[in-house]
């Protein structure tokens, strides 16, 4: 069995205040794995990954990179991690390039393979024509572009990233998800923290939910998502309906006079239930799922079902 | 030094060097510019009515404090604001995520500013050159001296931008404290001179000595004891750099 990527040991982060980051989280990420992490603002995702990128003091735990004690042996850990932070935190009066650049000085390459690699993933983010240019002048998504070429430009094992589709359009959110199955697919590990639960769903082979600085969930994506008791779909109808028709075993309410939200259990066919209501005279000319099912997942365990249903 | 800390000191300090060559206008020529006028106002129009000083001529006496001055400032300053600046855009944690010691980062920053005020102090030595005809009497000691004060203000500015919370705690110290006591320290005047209990008090100030250790490289004439004056300079630069160290090791300010 291969080492794993990240080993996390009852790890503690208090701030100044009383606030709570982290209480006693205990987290592996294997070699090569694709990990999110998902949880409410302020559930302590952010000081996860600041702890883990030593941007953030240790209270108490141990972390381990690859096998490096980050407290004790921080040189040959760190220089294993590409961070890509939330906030932007380069000099936005630097050229692109120059950042990049420094960034790789910073971890040790040559001058000569420092240019190499920079050139490499400017072209690989496309950020080769604004090489030059002053990064205050970049819009968002190319600023998010120019932390994640800084971020590979050592060649990491380990790729972290705090939500970094966050504000970015759906075409570049899309090729930020293809670059980031490619460089998984690559053997880079990764660990990225999201709010939208359909990247989650899409990109990550596992998953921890984390609330209140506790994991609070984990496992295989699928077997996760296995774990939902039942699918709410929308159902758009033909003719007003004024109450919402009782259907055994599914919950119906009613949204609208012609929109109704059904709770089907896991495994039950839909055709009993189309039955039924065609025997209520209830006919349905559409349906959809309320919300993807890592959302519904999502809220019934850091809410429980009922915020969902409120939702 | 390894070769990787190598290559990352190399890139901190051409990342330093860029910055304030790139603002040069901002960074190297006020100093030059003050000093270019404390030389013709003081030395060449007030200087005329002063005898000579300790066997040189007003000007003379002047420009090695003058110099000092550039350097001390440039190099504190330096440090200070570039340090401030990387928290305030977070930049910093540009270093703090690489695989880099504290002594690595504390060298890069300190690097910078002792080479800004070493420029900027060469640049004002040599406007003072024609304006004096200034002899460099102890190269050595000229240099030896300016190395020591540049690194010790270069280590106070880092913990000045350490503790900097905004723009005007980068410029309280050097403008409340580090001008006062450069100004009051026998840059215009030798201390020898002052009625008691001023001459006592300026005794007390170090950068008297660092004035007059300078002035004794460069003009030969000393009031103080140049060797125990190196000597105590290069401790409290050992210490000051410690602090520095220490601070920056255990994220003061910057690692929450």
């Amino acid at each position: 069995m291969s080492t794993p990527a990240i080993t996390m040991e009852q790890l503690a982060k208090r701030y100044a205040g009383g606030c709570v980051g982290l209480d006693g989280v205990d987290l592996e990420v294997a070699a090569g794995g694709f990990f999110g992490l998902l949880g409410p603002n302020g559930a302590g995702k952010t000081t996860l990954i600041g702890l883990l990128s030593s941007l953030v003091r240790l209270d108490r735990g141990r972390i381990r990179v690859f096998g490096h004690d980050l407290a004790r042996d921080p040189v040959a850990a760190k220089a294993l991690i590409g961070l890509v932070p939330q906030e932007v935190n380069f000099n936005s009066f630097e050229p692109v390039g120059e950042i990049v650049a420094g960034q790789a000085a910073y971890y040790g390459l040559s001058p000569r393979r420092a240019r190499r690699r920079t050139r490499a993933v400017l072209e690989l983010l496309g950020l080769t024509d604004r090489a030059r240019q002053t990064a205050w002048g970049l819009s968002g998504g190319f600023k998010r572009r120019l932390m994640i070429a800084r971020a590979l430009v050592h060649e990491p094992r380990l790729l972290v990233l705090d939500e970094p589709t966050a504000g970015v359009d759906v075409e570049a959110r899309h090729g930020l998800w293809a670059l980031l199955r490619r460089l998984n697919g690559e053997g880079i590990t990764v660990l990225l923290t999201t709010h939208y639960l359909e990247e989650a769903e899409q990109l990550c082979d596992h998953l921890a939910f984390i609330d209140g600085g506790r994991v609070i969930a984990r496992g295989a994506t699928g077997e996760l998502l296995r774990g939902l008791d039942h699918d709410t779909l929308v159902l758009d109808l033909a003719a007003d309906c004024h109450s919402a028709p009782a259907l055994g075993d599914v919950a119906a309410r009613r949204v609208d006079t012609r929109t109704l939200e059904v709770d089907v259990p896991r495994g039950q066919p839909l055709n009993a239930l189309f039955t039924e209501l065609s025997r209520q005279g209830v006919q349905v000319t559409s349906l959809r799922n309320k919300s993807n099912r890592l959302e519904q997942l999502f809220f019934q365990r850091v809410y429980g079902d009922e915020r969902e249903v409120r939702a | 030094m390894s070769a990787a800390y190598w290559f990352a000191y190399r890139g901190m300090v051409v990342k330093q060097l860029r910055r304030f060559l790139r603002t040069w206008v901002q960074t190297l020529l006020p100093s030059v510019v003050t000093a270019g006028l404390f030389l013709v106002v003081l030395g060449e129009l007030v200087g005329r009515e002063v005898r000579a000083l300790d066997g040189v001529s007003y000007t003379e006496f002047l420009a090695p404090g003058l110099i000092m001055l550039a350097v001390v400032t440039n190099a504190y300053n330096n440090v200070t604001l570039s340090f401030f600046g990387a928290k305030l855009q977070r930049h910093i944690e540009e270093l703090l995520v690489a695989p880099l010691p504290a002594w690595l980062i504390v060298a890069g920053f300190v690097t910078g500013g002792v080479l800004r005020g070493l420029l900027v102090g060469l640049l004002v030595a040599a406007l003072a050159l024609p304006l004096t005809g200034l002899e460099l009497r102890h190269p050595g000691a000229t240099a030896g001296m300016a190395l020591l004060a540049a690194l010790l203000f270069a280590f106070a500015g880092l913990i000045n931008g350490v503790f900097a919370r905004s723009f005007d705690h980068t410029s309280v110290i050097a403008t409340f404290v580090l001008t006062p006591l450069i100004y009051l320290g026998g840059l215009f005047y030798p201390v020898g001179r002052l009625a008691e209990p001023w001459q006592t008090l300026s005794l007390a100030n170090p950068m008297h000595y660092i004035i007059e250790g300078f002035r004794h490289g460069l003009l030969g004439t000393s009031a103080i004891a140049w060797p125990a004056t190196f000597a105590v300079l290069a401790v409290v630069t050992a210490g000051t750099g410690a602090a520095a160290w220490a601070l920056v090791a255990r994220g003061v300010r910057v690692k929450p």
